[in-house]
């Protein structure tokens, strides 16, 4: 089964163009959601929850069609917001029980599995404090709790490591991963592409309400072409520009170093040429690896 | 951490799919009751009625000298549901200033419509739900005493030949504690989902209350006490209804007026909830 299936999907805030027909058939697992501010990750979010009808295009999500069956597909989601959003005189299991119920789950059930899920993200101690004492860590296993109450087939969680240090990090994120291992799908959205990395599978990447990429992490990653980081004395900038101008598609800025694509008609040898021909001294060129980070600026530099 | 402990299973149980709005009227009003102040207000209100009532009648009978007839049957008059009815609206309108006024507010204030909206819920489902949680928690001062009450005094008189006359009144009785109750409820409602701040509806709600009741002030001391005057105010307005379907008073105005003015005051704040409720897209 397919996790969505968005054929031409367009979305429009008055003259403003939030989607511009994504196509996406996404199938089973964990898929990462990455774009810069305004990409149109929530739109699409929102779309997919079937809170926001679509311009045009048609869309289904786990087989049911939206906008028709948005009912539905909320019983089937689950979704853990990046804001907070608690009612702060609530307890744990109150908020959770109360997300249950509005899922649909009768009252005593909902009960029982709030328990359940809050020792799961391990919260089973503090269930009786009030949301309003929680920590950072805290309120975001909460919010995640409530996401899995109603036994979700797929949760939207919206940068679930927001906020954590280290140590809650690298917990949540583990959380995340014994989540997926039971057999929940997931979309992760967040800023912090090393997240990305440990827990997904593919990656849905937007920018200015246009699909840039899907596809395998892996395989975007090394994409199939060879990469190599140089250094320059000074001259990155410049050089950057030299390359671009002769051809090489991505040259994308790390740090004090350049990481340049080479294209199946060039090599090794033509960065150094063109080094030599602009006077540019070269301090560092060896092979290198493209890193989620660098394929997204590199993606969305090419757009 | 606990996460690895545990033998988390997959809930694979039935999910209703309608019935939202019973869930969170439920919790708005289990919510509201979970305040002390909730609690506090509620028992002095329900504590100062009957005793308000039990003095001025033993004040009457006292002054009349009848003590001794006390327990005798006496042809029932509207007046005292009247009276009721008035301190119902005023006891209502105390309940609301402590408890109440945020029941859309706080959810716009803490986005808790990110939660609703996740969840297979439509927005009549929060509409009508966040509406009746208030409105259950109003009738606690208003429908549950006029049945209480109600109740008592048609058994007080079911062996006398008025039982007819007083089951009209607690039926007319009744009538008007739900329209008290539900235009309140609708009017807190409006007020609540123009913004985020609680305060800024509670000062509005006062002003809602106070300020149509002082110009009412003015126009029946302008207009040396016209019945008409009463039709400023929302209290009045109840007043001018209560009078002429309990007592033989009749009113020198127009009546229907008293129903437009409520109706329309009930008809914009569901209108201002709605509105705002329909703009939301509930994840941020």
């Amino acid at each position: 089964m397919l996790l969505f299936d968005l054929e031409n999907v367009h979305k429009h805030y008055g003259d403003f163009h939030a989607l511009k027909g994504v196509t996406l058939r996404v199938p089973e697992g964990s898929v990462g959601l990455l774009g810069p501010n305004g990409a149109g990750k929530s739109t699409l979010i929102k779309t997919l929850l079937g809170l926001l009808s679509m311009s045009s295009g048609s869309a289904e999500v786990l087989g049911c069609r939206l906008p028709g069956e948005a009912t539905k597909v909320r019983q089937l989601i689950g979704y853990m917001p990046e804001n907070d959003c608690y009612l702060p005189y609530m307890n744990a299991i109150q908020y959770v029980t109360f997300g249950g119920e509005l899922a649909g789950m009768p009252k005593a059930e909902a009960f029982r599995r709030a328990h359940e899920v809050l020792y799961y993200v391990g919260l089973g101690e503090a269930r009786y404090r009030k949301l309003s004492g929680f920590s950072t860590g805290m309120k975001q296993r909460v919010k995640l709790a409530q996401a899995l109450v109603q036994g979700p087939k797929l949760v939207f969680l919206d940068e679930p490591t927001n906020g954590l240090d280290p140590k809650g990090r690298d917990e949540m994120l583990s959380l995340i991963e014994d989540v997926k291992s039971r057999g929940v799908n997931i979309v992760l959205s967040s800023h912090l592409l090393p997240d990305v990395e440990r827990v997904c599978e593919s990656v849905i990447m937007l920018n200015q309400g246009a699909l840039v990429h899907y596809g395998d992490i892996e395989e975007l990653k090394t994409g199939g072409d060879e990469i190599v980081e140089v250094e320059t004395k000074d001259q990155n900038d410049t050089f950057e520009k030299v390359l671009l101008d002769i051809g090489f598609k991505t040259v994308v800025q790390d740090g004090l170093r350049l990481k340049i694509t080479l294209p199946k008609n060039k090599s090794r040898d033509d960065v150094l040429r063109a080094a030599v021909e602009n006077d540019i001294q070269i301090r560092h060129f060896m092979p290198g690896e493209l890193t989620l980070e660098s394929a997204f600026l590199g993606l969305i530099g090419e757009q | 951490m606990a996460i690895h402990d545990q033998n988390y299973v997959r809930y694979e149980g039935h999910l209703r799919e309608k019935g939202a709005w019973w869930v969170i009227a439920r919790t708005t009003m289990r919510t509201f009751l979970s305040f002390l102040r909730t609690k506090l207000v509620l028992l002095g209100l329900w504590i100062s009625g009957p005793l308000v009532a039990a003095v001025l009648v033993l004040v009457e009978y006292a002054a009349r000298g009848q003590i001794g007839q006390f327990t005798e049957v006496e042809a029932p008059g509207g007046g005292t549901i009247v009276f009721f009815l008035q301190m119902q609206a005023f006891s209502l309108a105390i309940l609301f200033l402590a408890q109440g006024c945020g029941v859309i507010s706080e959810d716009l204030r803490f986005r808790t419509f990110q939660l609703y909206f996740s969840k297979p819920l439509s927005r009549t489902d929060y509409a009508v739900g966040k509406l009746l949680g208030l409105f259950m928690l109003g009738s606690l001062v208003t429908i549950f005493p006029t049945i209480l009450v109600g109740g008592l005094r048609m058994a007080f008189y079911v062996q006398s030949e008025f039982f007819k006359t007083v089951a009209e009144q607690v039926g007319i009785g009744l009538g008007m504690s739900l329209l008290i109750t539900v235009v309140m409820t609708a009017v807190v409602a409006g007020l609540s989902s123009l913004t985020s701040r609680t305060g800024y509806v509670i000062l509005s709600w006062i002003g809602v209350l106070m300020v149509p009741l002082i110009l009412s002030g003015i126009v029946a001391i302008a207009t040396s006490g016209a019945d008409w005057s009463h039709l400023w105010s929302i209290t009045g307005c109840f007043y001018v209804i209560c009078q002429n379907l309990l007592t033989e008073e009749t009113f020198d105005g127009p009546l229907w007026a008293a129903w437009v003015v409520l109706g329309t005051i009930a008809a914009l704040g569901v209108a201002s909830m709605v509105g705002r409720i329909n703009k939301l897209e509930g994840v941020a």
